[in-house]
């Protein structure tokens, strides 16, 4: 075990996107990950052909009602 | 910076454990440290990534539930809520990153305990335009996936009788295989057209599999089975969308394994396979998709023998879902398990080339997931 915790590879935040935080919005849970997705690439000025790899953290499966949502 | 699988380890596959799933769970990574020289998971791993669905365990944020059986208190742990692959295909990147050098992956299921399962599998449809259908039978949207691939490509059920046969057959040599039964019909209709023994039974079972850098894999283990390339893709939730006659899901996770892995002709650089085949005809699909035959060609090459024991590129030598069953997330460890233990000698299987095998794995219905890792020695 040597966890490398000096790490040299720096990674950074190129473009963030959020939705409005409010009870009882209308769009579904898909509309609501676009909108935010869209903001955080028109901002870091990418598009989707330049996305290697997504990463996606959610409520657990319960709190949201749907079985494999990965 | 390879990356090598040090130790493997499985406990049930038994339609009905008798123990929990922590149990089961403990028991499977005692094995796999044990099969990797000892290794002490308190003192020795960095990191741990655990693969399960809340769903299936009935238990709300079951990331809580992961460390404790592993070894993985107080230490880096977080769940994947995929297949087993997708939990390889993590720990892969952990340790390519530099990191960190020793990586355990655990995954489990024990649908024995679910009483509602096809509710259950009804909750992972889009809940706006198929879940109000209420499906009484799950398996309709395989089904309607079978159709279309043998409506399209000319697949005849003679080509399934052949994928089931093999399966049994190939089971019976697997000491984990509890559903094979050679020389059985495939029985009656269950959805069109899908007969009984097309589609897997469910099985309980755990697995742990161990994972180093090349700088400290040798430690643990003599003969590291080293990961070339690890690739999975999801298409779009949305089923009415995908091509319900070709898993492109499975082909594009090929395609990018087989760019790490360097590999420009599957179907001659790779010795054997093991792919998911819970229904009959997903092996046959799958075998296309993963560029191991044309499109189209796989059922009638599968009839003469070129992927049973022996032929020419051998797939699911221990008979895959259909004989061992499936341990919902856990599937993809299971096949990738079953390839490490045959590389490395410890299974005497009918094949001729074992340096390099491909591992497929695809999450069922209705989704469209799939993972791919190439394995080399």
């Amino acid at each position: 075990m040597s966890r490398n915790l000096n790490f040299k590879h720096r990674v950074a935040v190129v473009g963030a996107g959020m939705t409005l935080f409010r009870s009882k919005l209308l769009e579904t849970p898909q509309e609501l990950a676009w909108l935010a997705a869209r903001q955080a690439l028109d901002e870091a000025g990418l598009t989707l052909k330049d996305i290697d790899c997504v990463v996606i953290g959610s409520a657990p499966d319960a709190f949201d009602g749907v079985h494999v949502k990965g | 910076m390879r990356v090598g699988i040090v130790g493997v380890g499985w406990f049930g596959f038994q339609p009905d454990v008798p123990y929990s799933f922590r149990e089961m769970m403990f028991k499977a990574a005692q094995r796999a440290y044990q099969d990797a020289g000892g290794l002490d998971p308190r003192s020795e791993v960095d990191a741990f990534i655990s693969c399960q669905e809340d769903f299936w365990e009935g238990v709300a944020i079951s990331d809580e539930f992961a460390p404790d059986p592993i070894g993985g208190v107080m230490k880096a742990v977080y769940t994947v809520a995929g297949d087993g692959l997708q939990c390889v295909g993590q720990g892969y990147m952990m340790i390519k990153s530099g990191l960190f050098d020793v990586v355990v992956v655990e995954s489990h299921g024990k649908p024995s305990d679910i009483i509602t399962l096809n509710e259950i599998m009804n909750f992972a449809t889009d809940p706006i335009s198929i879940r109000p259908l209420n499906l009484e039978n799950i398996h309709a949207l395989a089904a309607l996936e079978a159709r279309a691939y043998m409506e399209k490509f000319g697949v005849s059920e003679e080509s399934l009788d052949a994928v089931v046969e093999k399966a049994h057959k190939n089971g019976v040599r697997n000491p984990r295989a509890p559903y094979a039964s050679p020389n059985v019909s495939r029985g009656e209709i269950y959805v069109d057209p899908l007969r009984e023994r097309d589609i897997a039974k469910f099985v309980d079972a755990a697995l742990v599999v161990v994972l180093a850098s090349e700088t400290v894999a040798k430690k643990y283990n003599d003969t590291p089975v080293w990961i070339l390339g690890s690739w999975w893709v999801t298409e779009t939730s949305t089923f009415e969308f995908r091509d319900l006659a070709f898993p492109i899901h499975a082909r594009e996770a090929a395609d990018g394994a087989y760019v790490q892995a360097k590999v420009s002709d599957p179907s001659k650089e790779l010795g054997f396979a093991e792919v998911d085949n819970r229904y009959s005809f997903k092996e046959i699909q799958h075998i296309e998709a993963l560029r191991l035959a044309p499109r189209g060609t796989a059922a009638e090459l599968l009839v003469d023998g070129a992927f049973c024991p022996g032929g020419r590129l051998p797939v699911n030598l221990s008979g895959g879902a259909l004989a061992e069953g499936v341990p919902l997330e856990a599937h993809g460890l299971a096949r990738l398990t079953y390839a490490v233990n045959v590389m490395r000698g410890d299974i005497k299987a009918a094949v001729d080339r074992r340096e390099r095998a491909i591992v497929h794995s695809w999450r069922g219905v209705p989704t469209s997931t799939s993972a791919v890792v190439v394995l080399g020695v």
